[in-house]
């Protein structure tokens, strides 16, 4: 039995390797950029908006929304990763219904590129926010004891959150197999149906997790300005 | 393994590849779109909420110029009423005025008319009645009419000659002037009648003045004794006005 579609090697040519988790992937960026190139070709910004583009806004919308609410700032300059975070694994995982096709967030691979992007996306943005120095300090406050600990802590969320996503997807699609052998019959569909759920549930948390990481290296370097004023005014 | 770390760094690629895309073909059209939208529903919405101001202020004025309106009415009406009232009174009043003229210059006319015509009844009076006199004494009497006129005067003469010193009288001559022909009986009736109050006056000297109507003048140096038909006549105008309701 294959754990991941890794091992399904389509192509190979010295280091270059294309598997299907590849493949499955570009499909799946080929689908979005396609669909969203021929919505947004022709936009309207008058009152009558067509359906695909009023389905696209309110999901972008929604994006925004919840985005502002996690991360409490304006939330433009997150939406591009951290909705393509979501919009990727979403409809990698939605698209895990169609026969034959294996979900690229079912691979260990793809999940642990996406959390390490989220790896780098947090000191990112707290660097670009606070400037190198400010940032580096947030990792010895309270104390320089803390330290190891900090350190441990980044590490051990970015694998969190990439075997968060795989074993989910994963399980998901070993339990499809496992019923299908047992009972073959109308069970399977439900479980497949509960799959949609939990797939979108983890694309989901696994895009609101990496807003509230960002969101987290933003509000120490807040804090610490804020004291800095209250001192400064004292 | 389950991870595989060359497809690690392609899925890495592939997914800043995803970001770039997303942003050019997604993102960014769309909340372009987005911002462009709500931009002009706030333009639309200004622009309603300009006009609204817009249109109250133009009702405010509007009824502000009514009432001016309303009230320059009222003032015009009240002036016109005051004018017309003003104009009323001035128009009666002359009105009056010249009606009174009118009435006044027609109550003359009315009189000198009158007068004109009481005159001509007077005379036509006069002259029926002395003609009538003179008819009916004529035809009743014959000449006995001049005769009665002569014992009239001469009672008459006797009673006002009593008042008046004659004695004084140094006239020789009597004139006595008649207005009709005097027999020789009537004039010596006359010289008769008269010599008893005239002693010192021998001559009586008669004459006939027709313009005199029916009577008798003697004239003795600057008096005048005189008695004719006229008087009758004043006593009948005097009657038949009082008759007409004219009487002055």
């Amino acid at each position: 039995m294959q754990l991941s579609p890794d091992s399904t090697i389509l192509f190979h040519y010295g280091f270059v390797t294309i598997n299907a988790t590849i493949l499955f992937t570009w499909l799946v960026m080929g689908l979005l950029v396609l669909s969203s190139w021929l919505v947004t070709r022709n936009l309207s910004t008058g009152p009558v908006v067509s359906r695909r583009q009023n389905f696209l806004e309110s999901i972008i919308s929604m994006i925004l929304g919840q985005v502002g609410d996690v991360t409490r700032q304006p939330p433009e300059r997150f939406l591009p990763f951290l909705g393509t975070l979501f919009i990727f694994v979403a409809v990698s995982n939605l698209l895990s219904v169609i026969p034959g096709f294996k979900p690229p967030t079912g691979s260990l691979s793809t999940t642990t590129a996406l959390a390490l992007c989220v790896l780098v996306a947090v000191p990112a943005y707290g660097i670009i926010d606070s400037g190198l120095g400010e940032y580096l300090k947030n990792y010895i406050r309270p104390t320089p004891l803390m330290l190891p600990f900090n350190i441990t802590g980044e590490i051990s969320r970015t694998l969190a959150l990439a075997v968060r996503l795989f074993g989910n997807v994963m399980s998901g699609s070993m339990i499809g197999g496992i019923l299908l052998a047992i009972a073959p019959l109308i069970f399977p569909v439900i479980m497949q149906l509960l799959g949609l759920l939990t797939g979108l549930v983890q694309a989901y948390i696994f895009a609101i997790l990496a807003g509230v990481y960002i969101a987290a290296g933003l509000k120490v370097h807040e804090e610490t300005v804020q004291v800095k004023i209250h001192h400064e005014e004292h | 393994m389950l991870i595989d770390w060359p497809t690690v760094i392609f899925q890495i690629i592939n997914f800043l590849i995803l970001i770039a895309l997303l942003k050019r073909f997604l993102y960014g059209p769309i909340i372009k779109a987005m911002d462009e939208r709500e931009e002009k529903i706030a333009q639309s919405l200004a622009e309603a909420s300009r006009a609204e101001k817009e249109a109250a202020q133009h009702a405010a004025s509007l009824s502000a110029e009514h009432e001016e309106f309303a009230e320059k009415r009222v003032l015009m009406q009240q002036e016109a009423r005051l004018e017309i009232d003003t104009w009323k009174e001035e128009s009666i009043y002359r009105l009056k005025k010249d009606i009174a003229a009118l009435q006044q210059s027609w109550q003359k006319n009315l009189e000198d008319e009158q007068e004109a015509f009481m005159k001509k009844l007077k005379i036509s009076i006069s002259r029926q009645v002395f003609q009538v006199a003179r008819k009916a004494f004529a035809d009743l009497a014959d000449d006995k009419l001049e005769s009665r006129l002569l014992d009239t005067f001469l009672q008459k003469i006797d009673k006002e000659l009593v008042s008046i010193e004659i004695a004084k009288i140094d006239q020789k001559i009597l004139h006595i002037i008649s207005g009709f022909p005097l027999h020789q009986e009537e004039k010596d009736r006359l010289r008769n009648g008269l010599t008893p109050f005239f002693p010192k006056q021998k001559e009586f000297r008669f004459r006939e003045e027709p313009d005199m109507g029916f009577g008798l003048r003697l004239l003795a140096g600057n008096h005048k004794w005189e008695w004719n038909i006229n008087r009758y006549m004043l006593d009948i105008e005097d009657e038949i006005l009082k008759t007409m309701g004219m009487a002055k």
